[in-house]
């Protein structure tokens, strides 16, 4: 039995790591940076909870101390939910332990001779299974284990008074993002809107496909930056959202890998197109091959019945 | 110590690649400076322009193949590249490829600013900014969606999940940029002529002392979506929403 250490912002992802590792047969340690025990941490499960406490709350300037503590607890491994702030400190401590790295890691296993796990590369389109010996670091997305503890609060709490933060990077300003309309990573149903759509006043129908099937409109790479049609927040893909919906219904989308790649997860996969060639035919459940001025209000009058 | 470097990688353009159940054909697939490298090119070339005297610089790893991107880079503006050859192994160990990079910004000694983009076209990996800076100790700064020089500061403006954080950060410093912080262009016929006369330089990786990197295995296949494959297509319009209708209400999805 060894310890663990995991980073995690979203407390369901923190109660799956937790998971993970209890089944592996090892002590989850959850890590947390800053002022104060964030809720998602302390209702982790976790074995215990490792607090670098100091008055800066960017988890990415202690990449130093953490991997010390690493190295001085002789842990095997240590795994970061695939957030920005937790790549960065992942990729930041593995480059000053010199150690692998597997990135956005599904199927990961922990066993004693090291990790291994799948991920995508090549956009998608291929899956590489690896394994390390020894110490390695994982990022991990949401979905990767199909587990999670119970919300349960940590009694072990270990604070170490964190004096070496890396000042070099200074905070000046923080803004939320207002977000542009409803949870995407919360809808059912996703209808995404592609470069197919070819007039903006065509959303609306979108729109109205959403509302009655109790989704949320979202759309493709190309939509949100080249056309500006919708926030960026709202583009699907490896550089955009990754969601897991019951439904997709792809409006007008051509089905690029990258695109495809954020909505693997989905359960049901469906597509209007008028090509049947385009790429999202053989990666859909369903196909519909039609002109989606035609396709989408017989489909909204349907859904209405 | 006030040039800027940007990373980019020769990758394979992965809408080339043929997967026949869990086999991949490459062999009919083109290379290419990876997309969002060309970001990483054009943000140096901007940071450049604000930075009288300085130059933008490329920085590749890449087997003797990789060769043929470095006009390429050039022409899009850059004033100079660096090729570290790792002759005919391709290197895929993100400790290897930053270690490289690193010792080689260490070398020249006159970097402000290292330019790279979130991930790699091929592996996306997103490890490359945080390890270089690891191996030089230099601050780094990811998800850099605008980015300016001040004097001797980096000013970023950072797009996280939930916020967007402006940040002032210490020169030199390594910063990781997304997809939509610019736009690059087409190169014109006369940059693609200037670039012929541009300096390129070539280091051996064998000849940059780095640390081993060991103990990582792994195997490709063709990822094979499990897809139901149904098309619809025969009818009219009402018919075939009708019978779309319904495939997902069996599904219980709708």
């Amino acid at each position: 039995m060894s310890k663990i250490y995991f980073y995690a912002e979203d407390e369901k992802h923190s109660r799956i790591t937790t998971a993970l590792i209890q089944d592996s047969g090892n002590l989850a340690c959850a890590l947390c940076f800053g002022k104060e025990i964030p809720a998602s941490v302390k209702n982790s499960g976790a074995n215990m909870i490792v607090w670098f406490e100091a008055d800066d709350d960017s988890p990415e300037h202690y990449a130093k101390l953490l991997s010390e503590r690493l190295v001085e607890t002789n842990a095997t491994a240590a795994l970061f939910e695939s957030t920005a702030r937790g790549r960065e400190l992942a990729a930041h401590v593995a480059g000053f332990l010199n150690a692998p790295m597997f990135s956005d890691a599904s199927k990961l296993e922990i066993k004693t001779e090291g990790l291994s796990c799948e991920h995508t590369i090549y956009g998608g389109m291929m899956l590489r299974s690896s394994s390390a010996e020894g110490f390695a670091i994982a990022t991990t997305q949401a979905g990767f284990y199909e587990r999670e503890v119970p919300k349960k609060e940590v009694e072990e709490i270990e604070r170490i008074k964190a004096t070496e933060i890396d000042t070099r990077v200074q905070v000046i300003s923080r803004e939320d993002i207002v977000k542009a309309g409803v949870d995407l990573a919360a809808a059912p149903v996703i209808i995404c809107a592609g470069l197919g759509i070819s007039d903006i006043e065509d959303l609306a129908i979108l729109e109205a496909l959403a509302v009655e099937s109790g989704g949320a409109v979202a759309c493709t790479r190309g939509v949100a930056e080249d056309r500006g049609w919708f926030a960026a927040e709202l583009y699907i893909g490896i550089s955009g959202k990754i969601l897991n919906p019951d439904l997709y219904l792809g409006v007008g989308v051509s089905g690029q890998i990258q695109h495809m790649y954020g909505i693997r997860g989905a359960k049901t996969v469906a597509a209007i197109n008028t090509d049947e060639c385009a790429p999202i035919v053989k990666s859909s459940d369903y196909a519909l091959i039609g002109d989606y001025k035609e396709v989408a209000p017989a489909l909204l009058a349907a859904l209405k019945k | 110590m006030r040039n800027i470097y940007a990373c980019f990688k020769w990758v394979i353009d992965e809408a080339d690649i043929r997967i026949e159940g869990k086999s991949a054909d490459f062999t009919r697939a083109r290379w290419k400076i990876g997309d969002y490298d060309l970001n990483a090119i054009e943000a140096a070339n901007q940071v450049k322009e604000s930075l009288p005297g300085s130059e933008a610089i490329g920085l590749t790893v890449g087997d003797a193949d990789a060769k043929a991107s470095l006009k390429d880079a050039l022409s899009r503006g850059l004033d100079a590249v660096w090729h570290i050859n790792t002759g005919e192994s391709k290197i895929e160990d993100h400790r290897t490829s930053s270690q490289a990079l690193a010792a080689v910004l260490k070398q020249n000694a006159n970097a402000a600013l290292v330019i790279c983009a979130e991930g790699s076209q091929d592996l996306f990996g997103r490890q490359t900014a945080p390890r270089i800076a690891a191996a030089l100790n230099w601050p780094v700064v990811t998800s850099v969606a605008e980015l300016s020089i001040q004097g001797s500061v980096l000013e970023a403006t950072r797009k996280l999940e939930g916020c967007i954080e402006k940040v002032n950060v210490e020169l030199p410093a390594v910063v990781s940029v997304l997809p939509s912080i610019n736009a690059p262009e087409y190169p014109k016929l006369k940059a693609i002529m200037e670039a012929k006369k541009k300096p390129i330089f070539e280091v051996e990786i064998s000849e940059l002392e780095l640390k081993d990197a060991q103990g990582l295995h792994s195997q490709d296949e063709g990822y094979v979506m499990n897809r139901k494959n149904i098309v619809i297509k025969e009818g009219s319009t009402e018919e075939k929403v009708a019978q779309l209708v319904e495939s997902l209400k069996k599904d219980g999805v709708l």
